[in-house]
């Protein structure tokens, strides 16, 4: 019997190296190790042995049983490793395409209005809005400019058809986000520290650079205390962040009636060191126009300019767009074509 | 405007030779834009005065000739196809690294050359070719008249000037007194801190004999500041002198004859417009000042015929305007090569009538665009004279023939500022010294008293009008004076208030992500639509009508955002097949108030296979994401553009916020669309940010494993699958989840009827289920299905 133990395991270790799947191995784990297995068969004659042997053969079956699984583990070691390798023979072109989700995009001047707004917002400049069907009064009147007066000839205005006039007011397009100045301190009083992001509209021909339908960024910042050299700061960190380099602003006298003094924003370009073809290599590039909010203005918006003070900004959204994202034509921002709106 | 910038000069003791670039930025930094310059000196760089010593034929060229000309020192061969040469003449002389402009057109640099075998050192120009006015018959140009030194370098032997600035119009609405080359004089020595040389005019009027005095009605005074009128006889007609009418060209101003050419050269000089009137068409027993009748025919001086109204101011004589005053003269009373007697007219008119007259009839004469700013009164007298003084030099015989006629309606009051220095250096965030502040705005002609705390400032008449009224407006005169550029970056003290934010705008950000995330594209489109796209509008009788518009496509403010989108989509058509696209903007709404009603709204639209349930599972995905209830439910009022069948209202906290739809096919056809099915969704989105938005209270989930059954159901074709869901969901609380996954209309079952498969889901929080709880759900689902008119189908 011992050498009929003996030869089941040199069968077993036999076929046991010949199996090359774990399913063959499995199969062979119980023809040889299974209730019906061959081991089992030979042990059932264990009853007739002598009793003195018993032990011995019990001790043997049971070293066989042990070495039987130790070849079938590694066995099932081989078979696994050999399955990884086979794996990593495998040769991938990780060239091919992706598959990628569908993917739409956001519109670039509504990239940049967030950006700004998040800048602001961290500043503490809240964020209003205004009507875009605005009233000759918000437009003109309350920002100073005065019946008649050239400035006027400035905003080619859009004017709606009707409702015919009341009280000899008008409705038209907005030309700017100024009149939301004077709505916001009425709705929010002093101090206020706001930017107004939205659509204006001038009565003027389209070309590469001329749009009638624009959007701006206005800023107002109203307190005790706040004057130009507060706006040059507030300026230049706002688009330190954008850009993320430090900028240098350069300021000059400019002309609007809603401010006074009034002033014209450059910044240093951000692109290059000496002059580049977007700053047209005069090293700045011009932005915003802004200043002190004209007195005349705090009045209509019921705030007593002997006791608050402050500044305003306004500068072109798209303008902004087409620079950091090195686009020639303001056509495209209305184009709405794919092709475009795809690359962001 | 152009301007001389050697003129300005000439009035200020600054004598830095600063470059035209060096020159913009001084005034672009303290005063107002140049929008570009012209540098004569550079433009006319190697080109000096040369004489022609001896002239030789070509041996090659019939019509080259060789010419010696002398640079005063040497002499130079130079080849030349000029028709006009002759020797000993006088000529500009083109040497090396000349530029000139080819045939009048493009720019070259001269080089020595050969021409034909011949060497040539140089050219010898014609006046187009160098800028200097037209040439005829391949003449050059001839100096020999002038007298000038051979070898002197032409631009200073021209006594031309050296820079021309063209100074930017629209930065200096705000200043009157910039309109003129003795205001910038003032300006430039302000900003250089040099001395300003104001101009001497002798007063011819001070020992004025004459005895006639003039008459004038002064029908209506509100058009009038001042005017001064006089009566000047014995003139001669002719050109003005040279240096006269040099300076007006170079200011872009055509040069006509010495008493048009006076006019003008003092308006550009003082910024006084002026006009002359030639006497024999004036009734002296009838001059007025008045408002034109209604529908008066007006013959201008500009060869065109205006009908005038009763808002344009003039002067009438013999029954008819003689002039629009301000604006522009008449052609009858014009001057002629006849005139030998003129009124001469120093106007200074209101500013807002002359503006909206001459608005009215678009004219923008020089004259306009001072009168509308408001002119300094206080100069006519001066201006009167210089105009004499001008006219003197071609007619030294002329009279003074009538009294002046002055009419000062309007006299200014002096104009007191007290200035605080406090709110000075509280403005500009800088301090400057009380002795600097007076020192600026003397410098600009501002009179100055330093009362330690404050200063007081007395305004000069040229700045008092319409320019400088209070102390921030000397603040604006100081800082830019001062330099803004000195002025320091300083971020403001203040608090830690987090700023107010809007819902509305945080949810708007998001969602504009969550779709691009979806594959949608934001388009902006303008807020303008046609006549035609009203039609898709359900609101069109609210629609606005704009008074002026650029073209007929945009005759209206948009109502919807339908058209537009459907032009984008169309547009894009061409270059792609799948497109989903998604705008917010606004619509504008006629409203009993004053002010429109302006709506945000979330559009959205695709093309494509199943593209209305593509949108609503888009749609559903964000409405979800704000863990918000909803339904979709099937309309009663569709859209004007919707297809009648295939619209949904939805619903959120009771409230109709949108639709979603097909749209219509006829819709479609009429913007030319031959896409077989578009969906879209239009959502108002001031009501959806308006909604109240819950945080998730967290529904803790069954332990329990759950089981499902699947169930065909029979129904007839027309029954909205959200009525079964809702009836097999409260068929059992057990049941969970309901869930559509087959729908099956053709052979095997009714044509009526179509077949709808689910899978239904139970669980129990507490307990593991039994068959027995499977086999009570099924038949409380046939229940319900019973009661909606569905059965089991049988397998």
């Amino acid at each position: 019997m011992q050498n009929q133990i003996q030869d089941i395991l040199k069968q077993a270790i036999e076929k046991i190296n010949k199996c090359n799947t774990e399913a063959e191995l499995l199969e062979t784990e119980k023809s040889f190790l299974g209730k019906k297995g061959s081991l089992n068969e030979i042990l059932k004659g264990v009853k007739d042995l002598p009793k003195e042997d018993r032990a011995e053969i019990g001790k043997l079956a049971n070293q066989v049983k042990q070495d039987i699984n130790t070849h079938i583990q590694n066995q099932k070691q081989n078979i696994q490793d050999k399955a990884l390798d086979a794996i990593l023979e495998q040769w991938h072109d990780v060239t091919l395409p992706g598959i990628k989700p569908q993917k739409g995009a956001v519109h670039p001047l509504s990239l940049i209005q967030e950006k700004v707004e998040e800048i602001f917002q961290k500043m503490g400049f809240m964020i209003l809005d205004g009507p875009e069907v605005e009233s000759d009064y918000f437009n003109f009147d309350a920002l100073n400019f005065k019946k008649d007066h050239p400035a006027r000839d400035m905003h080619d205005t859009y004017f709606v058809g009707e409702p015919q006039n009341k009280d000899g007011d008008k409705l038209l397009l907005r030309t700017h986000t100024s009149p939301v100045q004077v709505r916001g301190m009425l709705q929010h009083k002093v101090p206020i520290k706001a930017i107004i992001p939205g659509r204006c509209f001038r009565y003027e021909d389209q070309d590469a650079t001329h749009e009638h339908t624009l959007f701006q960024i206005e800023g107002l910042y109203i307190d005790k205390n706040i004057s130009i050299a507060n706006l040059k700061g507030i300026f230049q960190e706002f688009l330190t962040k954008l850009f993320e380099k430090k900028i240098e602003i350069q300021m000059r006298p400019g002309y609007f009636p809603f401010t006074e003094p009034s002033v014209e924003f450059d910044f240093s370009c951000p692109f290059c060191k000496d002059g580049c073809r977007v700053c047209k290599y005069t090293k700045f590039i011009e932005l915003a126009g802004a200043g002190m909010v004209h007195p005349n203005v705090l009045k209509s918006a019921k705030v007593d300019p002997n006791e608050y003070q402050g500044f305003a900004f306004g500068f072109g959204l798209d303008r902004l767009a087409m620079l950091y994202h090195n686009i020639q034509n303001i056509k495209h921002f209305r184009e709405n074509d794919i092709r475009f709106l795809k690359q962001f | 405007m152009l301007m001389i910038y050697d003129w300005l000069k000439s009035h200020t003791n600054f004598d830095q030779n600063l470059s035209p670039e060096e020159i913009r930025q001084l005034f672009t930094f303290h005063s107002f834009e140049i929008d570009g310059y012209e540098d004569l000196n550079q433009k006319l760089q190697h080109i000096i005065v040369g004489k022609i010593i001896s002239i030789e034929k070509h041996p090659k060229a019939d019509k080259l000739k060789i010419c010696q000309v002398s640079d005063g020192a040497k002499t130079h061969q130079v080849v030349c196809g000029g028709s006009n040469l002759s020797e000993n003449q006088i000529i500009a002389y083109c040497q090396e690294g000349a530029k000139v402009l080819w045939h009048g057109t493009d720019e070259v640099t001269i080089k020595n050359t050969k021409i034909r075998d011949v060497e040539s050192f140089g050219m010898i120009a014609a006046s187009d070719e160098i800028g200097l006015g037209p040439s005829q018959n391949n003449e050059i140009l001839d100096l020999t008249a002038l007298n000038l030194t051979v070898g002197q370098d032409l631009h200073s032997a021209l006594n031309m000037p050296n820079l021309i600035l063209d100074i930017d119009n629209k930065s200096i609405t705000n200043r009157p007194d910039l309109w003129s080359v003795i205001g910038l004089a003032r300006e430039l020595a302000a900003i250089t801190s040099t001395e300003f040389n104001d101009l001497e005019v002798p007063n011819f009027l001070a020992d004025n004999t004459a005895s006639e005095i003039l008459k004038v009605q002064i029908n209506n005074p509100e058009i009038l500041q001042r005017i001064l009128l006089l009566k000047i006889s014995n003139l001669t007609i002719c050109d003005s002198p040279k240096e006269i009418q040099d300076k007006l060209n170079h200011c872009g101003i055509k040069t006509i004859n010495n008493i048009v050419d006076a006019t003008n050269y003092v308006l550009h000089e003082m910024g006084q417009p002026m006009h002359a009137y030639d006497t024999q068409k004036i009734n002296f027993e009838d001059l007025e000042i008045c408002y034109a009748k209604d529908q008066t025919e007006f013959a201008a001086l500009d060869q065109k015929t205006y009908q005038l109204t009763e808002f344009d101011p003039i002067l009438k004589s013999n029954a008819k305007p003689q002039s629009l005053l301000g604006i522009i003269g008449s052609q009858e009373s014009a001057i002629t090569q006849d005139t030998s007697e003129i009124l001469a007219e120093v106007g200074c008119f209101q500013f807002n009538i002359i503006r909206k007259s001459a608005n009215k009839h678009k004219i923008r004469t020089d004259g306009v665009q001072r009168q509308e700013k408001q002119i300094d009164p206080t100069q006519a007298t001066k201006a009167l004279n210089r105009f004499i003084e001008i006219l003197k030099l071609t007619c030294p015989n002329l009279e003074i023939s009538s009294q002046l006629y002055d009419n000062f309606q309007n006299k200014l009051d002096e104009k007191t500022i007290k200035l605080s220095t406090q709110k000075v250096e509280s403005y500009l965030g800088i301090k400057i010294p009380n002795q600097e502040i007076q020192d600026i705005l003397n410098r600009l002609g501002f009179e100055t008293q330093d009362l330690s705390d404050h200063i007081l400032v007395k305004v000069p008449s040229f700045r008092s009008q319409n320019d400088v009224n209070y102390d921030y407006d000397l603040i604006e005169e100081i800082g830019r004076i001062y330099g803004y550029n000195k002025i320091p970056s300083v971020l403001p003290q203040d608090s830690c208030q987090p700023p107010l934010q809007y819902k509305h705008r945080n949810l708007s950000n998001q969602i504009r992500h969550k779709l691009a995330d979806y594959g949608y594209f934001e388009v902006k489109n303008y807020s303008f639509f046609n006549q035609q796209d009203l039609a898709c509008s359900d609101r069109k009788d609210q629609a606005l009508k704009m008074k002026n518009y650029l073209s007929l496509e945009q005759s209206h403010l948009r109502t919807s955002l339908i058209p537009n989108m459907l032009k984008n989509l169309k547009l894009n058509l061409k270059n792609q097949t799948k497109i989903q696209t998604f705008e917010f903007g606004r619509i504008y709404l006629k409203t009993e108030n004053f002010m429109p009603a302006e709506e945000t709204h979330l559009s959205i639209m695709q093309n494509g296979p199943q593209a209305f349930l593509k949108l609503k599972g888009a749609l559903e995905n964000i409405i979800q994401g704000y863990n918000l209830k909803y339904q979709f439910k099937p309309s009663t009022a569709p859209n004007q553009s919707a297809h009648p069948n295939c619209c949904a209202d939805i619903i959120i906290q009771g409230q109709t916020i949108g639709q979603i739809y097909l749209i219509n096919p006829k819709v479609l056809k009429q913007y030319d669309l031959a896409e077989e099915a578009i969906a879209y969704s239009e959502i108002n989105f001031g009501l959806f940010s308006h909604l109240h938005l819950k945080t998730v209270n967290l529904q803790e989930f069954s332990r329990f494993p759950s089981i499902s059954f699947d169930l065909s159901i029979l129904c007839n074709k027309q029954q909205y699958h959200q009525e079964i869901h809702s009836c097999l969901l409260k068929a059992s609380k057990l049941i969970c989840q309901v869930k559509l996954f087959d729908t099956y209309e053709g052979s095997n079952i009714p044509a009526d009827k179509k077949a709808l498969s689910y899978q239904i889901t139970l669980q129990d929080p507490n307990q593991t289920l039994t068959s027995q709880d499977q086999e009570n759900a099924i038949q409380a689902c046939l229940a319900q299905l019973k009661k909606i008119k569905a059965e089991v189908r049988q397998a």
